[in-house]
């Protein structure tokens, strides 16, 4: 089964055929190696450069977004200034937007 | 036909986990090298993934076992599978007809994913940073990869080729000495933008961000240890590996026997070995020397570079080639 678009193509049974032989290799790589460790020690403690670790220290969800929110800045403030809540903006940028690729799929 | 197929997934898979290692433990000699150092032994990666094998394999105690661990075998099956869509020298592509390069640039995001899902599994502080910046990057890198491979099927449909999105089609239309000037400068623009996204999928300097060991201790890795760690090396080796030979097979597809007048196995064996020094070429140039030659970006700077100037100049060598098209026809 192969599935086609006008220039593209795949075939997900055979990519799914090959995905599990390769994941075979994988778990037989996995079990050639060591499988144990020392659970309930420090070996098994967050690694936070030798700080001491309490229970369930880890990043929680806000401080993860403010991570995207700074690193993505510029486009962001971007967006939240286009959020007017207006609709009549909105459909401005729709219009717009259609205008801009049927100009393109003309010139092309 | 069927076992024919097999074999030759297998030869590929497993000649690639070979040359992956090999490409690596040629780049940390070159780099120390370049350092005035001495470096590791070619052999270092290979004794890195045996010694890693008899490592324990800790899981943190606040970690997703099950998650933890699918990550690694989710990165080494995509980076395996996607050798077998590419062509390799003047050998067609294993899985010609079944895959083409749409299918390809998933499976290049997905060990990123899966690394990124690693580290978020772990449930570390480091380990999720990583993740996060991970997906920053992918972010960033994925739209300028996207113009490129866009850029390079549409001038090859245009030109009457068909499939477009087909590998074995487009590294069988070499576009440089069928386009005119405004295309050989939209071109090298484009392979330009490829060159610096290949450090950025490979997560090497400048953009080795999710990693970061001096500042965030290794990141999305920093709590893999063991057989899961080399697998995730592995991987590595396998992208390294597809990432060059993607770039190989969009820009620079050509080959030795035809030039010689070769035919039949040696022909073959020429252009294969040809291939192995152009994928080289490819990762010493975009890799290597970049990352001697760099230090770390920020993850805001990645993002800004990524999609402003880098896209820009993949939209604007779009361009010429569309410019090209209504000159040359």
């Amino acid at each position: 089964m192969i599935l086609e678009t006008f220039e593209g193509f795949w075939s997900p049974l055979v990519w799914t055929a090959v995905a599990v032989a390769v994941t075979l290799l994988a778990l037989a790589l996995r079990s050639r190696g060591r499988r144990d460790h020392k659970k309930g020690t420090e070996q098994t403690a967050p690694f936070l450069s030798g700080e001491a670790a309490p229970d369930g220290v880890h990043v929680g969800g806000q401080h993860l977004y403010w991570g995207f929110v700074e690193a993505l800045r510029p486009y962001i403030e971007r967006l939240r200034a286009a959020h007017t809540g207006f609709v009549v903006d909105y459909v401005t940028w729709l219009v717009v937007a259609l205008a801009g690729i049927m100009l393109l799929v003309l010139l092309v | 036909m069927i076992v024919q197929m097999i074999w030759q997934s297998a030869a590929v898979v497993l000649g690639g986990l070979l040359l992956g290692l090999v490409y690596k433990g040629l780049d940390r000699k070159l780099a120390a090298r370049m350092q005035g150092r001495i470096g590791p032994p070619l052999r270092q990666p290979f004794l890195d993934v045996r010694k890693l094998m008899v490592k324990e394999n800790v899981v943190p105690r606040d970690a997703v076992p099950w998650l933890f661990h699918a990550a690694p075998i989710l990165a080494l099956v995509a980076a395996a599978t996607v050798l077998l869509y590419l062509p390799l020298g003047g050998l067609a592509p294993v899985l010609t007809g079944r895959g083409d390069l749409i299918l390809v640039l998933y499976l290049l995001a997905v060990p990123a994913v899966a690394m990124a899902l690693g580290g978020f599994a772990a449930g570390t502080p480091f380990s999720a940073v990583g993740a996060q910046r991970e997906i920053v990057m992918m972010m960033s890198y994925e739209f300028p990869l996207a113009v490129v491979v866009v850029g390079i099927v549409w001038r090859t449909a245009t030109l009457g080729h068909s499939p477009a999105f087909s590998l074995a089609v487009v590294s069988g239309t070499p576009l440089w000495s069928l386009v005119g000037p405004l295309g050989v400068l939209g071109l090298a623009l484009l392979l330009l933008c490829l060159l610096v996204v290949t450090p950025a999928e490979l997560s090497k300097i400048p953009f080795d961000i999710p990693e970061a060991e001096t500042e965030i201790a290794g990141g999305l890795l920093v709590e893999y240890s063991g057989v899961n760690l080399a697998l995730f090396y592995l991987a590595d080796a396998l992208k390294t590996v597809a990432m060059g030979a993607l770039v190989v097979a969009l820009f620079i597809p050509y080959g030795l026997a035809g030039v010689f007048g070769l035919e039949g196995l040696v022909a073959g064996i020429v252009d294969v070995a040809f291939f192995l020094v152009k994928v080289f070429a490819v990762v010493f140039a975009s890799v290597t020397v970049v990352r001697v030659a760099m230090a770390r970006l920020k993850v805001d700077q990645v993002a800004r570079g990524f999609w402003i100037p880098i896209t820009t100049a993949a939209l604007a060598g779009l361009v010429l080639l569309i410019l090209d098209k209504a000159v040359v026809g």
